[in-house]
């Protein structure tokens, strides 16, 4: 692997100690990535618009029964191969999905794992001695894999949900402009502004929960080392105790956590946020149906 | 629907453990299906405990359905209005929103009510495996090793949560919100109730099919992974040699040709693996695609056997299509959190040998003893077998005197530890009798006769923590003065005292900062902090230099005078002052000397 010496490698344990850029983990993947993110928007895009679709085929159905001419003239067979097309898209973009990006992931692992042999094949023989084999195994075996879940479930669901609101928020502006401009401020506060608030406070919970559980290990491991002493001075049981106000306060930083996730709304409630307001300015039917 | 012998080792509907990460609880080696048996067993036990959270967080998560299926009904009537009659119905649009804000809150009392289950077992279990731990206390090691017990109690026992807090609820709910959704269907449209009736059973029946051929794939991309793992420990411990042989570029050939196998292999069990959510995939998508042609078929009077008429009129047929999605979705969700069966089935298999250990430790009595001064100790023809093995003590026949100073001297495995911890009541003996003061050992109950003992060991035990919160251990009140004297019988107050900190200096993990006879000397400290009688030490000083243990065992011997003293001991430097010499050898008595006041040879 030829690099250039101006510029450190990132896939260098040796020199990028801090960890590997997000976007290094992504763009590493190359077509596969891109095509990962294409198929899944396909088929998640495709699930929606079955649903759609088939709302549509039975309600312009229903409206149609109402008069013998419109009757007549439905066509429905293009209606019902569109949506048995759909289905079949909608199964084989998001099976197409999960290899794809699989595929791009386990390349990219395969190419890390390479890249940190290459690394501690050039450290001194110092610094090597300073990592036991279990803390290299870790580095190549689990550490590596960690890795996979930025790209996988990180940036391609948020990729899909920004990319899907977009049609969705198209498909308002062509209805209505005031509905769009309510969803987008929805969306805005959903993928801009609550991230921004949340995640400062996910993140101080989350080091928490690191610090804690590294503090928790370090007490239970000294305990069970030192539990002779502990047993005959009496004082096991005020460990004990210290050990599960440890465990009390990770679980209250965990069920906190766990909350904030129930700030995200699901997006069918941002979704719909349009129809109450299409009822409150239009009296529910909005300009484009009237 | 995963054949449960192979659960614990791979799980195929988690790409992540299927692609070669081992989720924290899983287990690499193989568990024979009796350990599984077990295991399972023990896990419904378990899970019996907290029966009634469990119903009422499914409950929770069937009435979020039933909410559902209103909200659907309303959204279904409102837009039907709106397409038949032109009329937006503002009465159902502020109905509709009485179930969507209902919805989230049955769900997250769903999850409250799971999590406190999860909470409650977490908790038990845990004080549980500790008491076992805590009990077995030096024998612990015939459990598994420090490292293993504390991912036993920490990561094993969080491995099961997923598996109380949102396997088990969504269980009962994969079975509830299919029957209420079909019941909701079933006065609109028997016709789709029925399609939906039939296509439920066949998801679990075509997941099965490919999910055993993924666990088939799966054991092969399983020794894929072992033989990476293996060729990667390899190429690591010899890399330094590597480097000095120029065989780098070869080794990392080697390297990458295996991670190649690994990704193909891999990419082979996902293939398989993903096929099993793909058929959910096409079942959820053929039976919205079926229903929505048969109900437009319908409303336009086409459906051959009800032609000219309309079987399901458009608010009905709006509601059944937004239900069907929800009915596959509560399956989906059961097979999404398959994995967590697995998780708790490999940690519930590998806590087994500790919970096992359970019945085998040694719980002692309920009397209470208090000693008026120096306590005698009785050995009446003591054998002592741990756990049915070979007996490591034979007919030890052992009088201890009040005040009387005893050393065990023997070669390495000769019985002398064994005995110490008989005494310290970590075990009964198998045959025979411990009696001290009189008292049968296993009648007293054992926290308060250990709390009567000052223990010295091998390599004295520390804490992270401050030396004044290590000395204190037995007595933290205790004031500065106690703490001085103390250090000062020791020989430990002069280089306490020369500390910028003094007694609050920091004393890291196992005692770092100090040297080993600082250690013993402060561990010394702490001993006579305790003011007991009976005082038991197992070679003192071993891991020190001659000069620093002798001098420590004379310490020893200064500050233990009127006591009643049992020491193990390889050497007798130092121990000049021992009352009692007992010669052990194969776990048997060989000899006893008694000294008056003279010196031991």
């Amino acid at each position: 692997m030829a690099r250039s010496p101006e510029k450190p490698d990132r896939t260098d344990p040796g020199q990028f100690q801090p960890g590997l850029s997000l976007g290094f983990l992504f763009f590493r993947q190359g077509a596969m990535g891109y095509l990962g993110l294409g198929l899944g928007a396909v088929g998640l895009g495709s699930a929606i618009l079955l649903l759609a679709v088939s709302g549509w085929f039975i309600t312009a159905a229903g409206v149609a029964g109402l008069s013998p001419a419109a009757l007549y003239a439905f066509n429905y067979l293009r209606p019902a191969a569109l949506i048995r097309t759909l289905a079949i898209c909608r199964t084989l973009a998001l099976y197409g999905e999960r290899i794809v990006s699989h595929d791009g992931i386990l390349r990219l692992l395969q190419h890390l794992r390479l890249a940190v042999f290459d690394g501690l094949s050039r450290m001194t023989r110092y610094r090597l001695g300073g990592l036991g084999s279990g803390d290299l195994m870790q580095r190549m075996l689990a550490d590596i894999d960690l890795l996979d879940q930025w790209p996988l479930r990180g940036l391609a669901p948020w990729v899909w949900a920004v990319s899907l609101s977009t049609v969705f928020a198209g498909f308002l502006f062509w209805i209505s402009a005031p509905l769009f401009c309510v969803f987008l401020v929805v969306m805005l506060l959903i993928f801009v502004l609550l991230p921004v608030t949340v995640s400062s406070l996910a993140m101080d919970l989350a080091r928490f929960q690191t610090g804690k559980a590294g503090e928790r290990r370090q007490f239970l491991t000294e305990t069970l080392a030192g539990l002779i002493t502990l047993r005959t001075t009496g004082a096991l049981d005020s460990r004990l105790n210290t050990l599960k106000e440890m465990d009390h306060a990770l679980e209250t930083s965990r069920w906190r956590l766990h909350g904030l996730r129930h700030c995200f709304p699901d997006s069918d409630w941002a979704c719909l946020v349009p129809g109450p307001v299409d009822d409150a300015l239009f009296g529910g039917r909005c300009r484009a149906f009237r | 629907m995963i054949p449960p012998a192979y659960e614990k080792t791979l799980d195929i509907s988690d790409p992540a453990v299927v692609s070669g990460r081992q989720k924290k609880g899983t287990v690499t080696r193989h568990s024979t299906p009796d350990q599984e048996k077990q295991a399972g067993t023990w896990l419904k036990g378990q899970v019996g405990q907290v029966t009634s959270l469990l119903w009422l967080s499914a409950g929770a998560g069937a009435t979020a359905s039933v909410c559902m299926v209103v909200q659907c009904y309303f959204l279904a009537h409102l837009l039907a209005g709106l397409a038949m009659e032109n009329r937006f119905d503002r009465h159902l649009l502020w109905l509709l929103a009485l179930p969507f804000l209902l919805r989230p809150c049955f769900l997250a009392i769903k999850e409250l009510l799971g999590t406190n289950a999860g909470r409650v077992l977490r908790r038990r279990l845990r004080k549980s495996l500790l008491e076992t731990i805590a009990a077995a206390g030096p024998h612990r090691s015939r459990i598994a090793g420090d490292g293993s017990l504390s991912a036993m109690v920490l990561e094993q026992v969080d491995a099961m949560d997923d598996y109380f807090v949102r396997y088990l609820p969504h269980k009962i709910l994969a079975v509830a919100t299919p029957v209420i959704i079909v019941t909701a269907v079933l006065p609109h449209s028997p016709m789709v109730a029925g399609l939906l009736t039939l296509t439920a059973p066949l998801i679990p029946f075509f997941m099965y099919l490919v999910g055993n051929e993924a666990v088939r794939a799966g054991r092969r991309q399983f020794r894929a992974l072992s033989m990476l793992a293996d060729r990667i420990r390899t190429m690591l411990q010899g890399l330094p040699v590597l480097r000095q042989l120029d065989a780098v570029p070869p080794a990392r050939q080697t390297l990458a040709a295996a991670s190649d196998r690994l990704r193909i292999k891999t990419l082979k069990v996902l293939r398989m693996a993903f096929l099993s959510s793909a058929v959910l995939e096409l079942f959820a998508s053929l039976g919205i695609a079926v229903a929505a042609v048969y109900l437009g078929m319908g409303l336009l009077g086409y459906v051959p056997w009800a032609r000219g008429t309309i079987p399901v009129p458009l608010s009905s047929a709006l509601f059944i299509l937004l239900l069907i999605p929800e009915f596959y979705m509560a399956l989906r969700r059961l097979g999404a959190d398959y994995h967590s069966r697995a998780q708790a089935m490999a940690a519930a298999v590998s806590l087994m040998p500790l919970i096992h250990a359970r019945s085998r430790v040694f719980s002692g009595g309920t009397g209470i003893w208090v000693p008026a001064g120096p306590p005698g100790i009785q050995m009446k023809q003591v054998s002592w077998r741990p756990s049915g093995r070979n007996r490591v003590l034979h007919d030890i026949d052992l009088d201890i005197a009040p005040g009387e100073r005893v050393g065990l001297v023997g070669p390495s495995g000769s019985g002398k530890t064994s005995l110490l911890h008989l005494i310290l009541g970590f075990d009964r003996p198998s045959e025979g009798q411990l009696l001290v003061d009189g008292k049968p050992l296993d009648s007293l109950n054992p926290d308060r006769f250990r709390q009567q003992i000052a223990w010295l060991g091998q390599r004295p035990e520390w804490f992270s923590g401050t030396v004044a919160q290590n000395l204190g251990l037995a007595r933290p009140h205790a004031g500065k003065d106690a703490f001085r004297q103390a250090l000062e019988a020791a020989g430990a107050w002069a280089f306490i005292e020369a500390l910028p900190d003094g007694m609050h200096t920091p004393l890291g993990e196992g005692g770092r900062g100090f040297s080993g006879g600082q250690r013993q000397r402060l561990a010394l400290a702490r001993a006579l902090l305790q003011d007991a009688w009976l005082w038991i030490l197992d070679e003192p000083g071993a891991h020190l230099d001659p000069e620093t243990a002798v001098a420590v065992r004379h310490h020893v011997g200064q500050v233990t005078r009127g006591k009643t003293l049992v020491l193990a001991a390889h050497h007798l430097e130092g121990l000049e002052w021992l009352d009692t010499l007992v010669r052990l050898d194969n776990g048997r008595i060989t000899g006893i000397e008694r000294f008056c006041h003279g010196p031991v040879s």
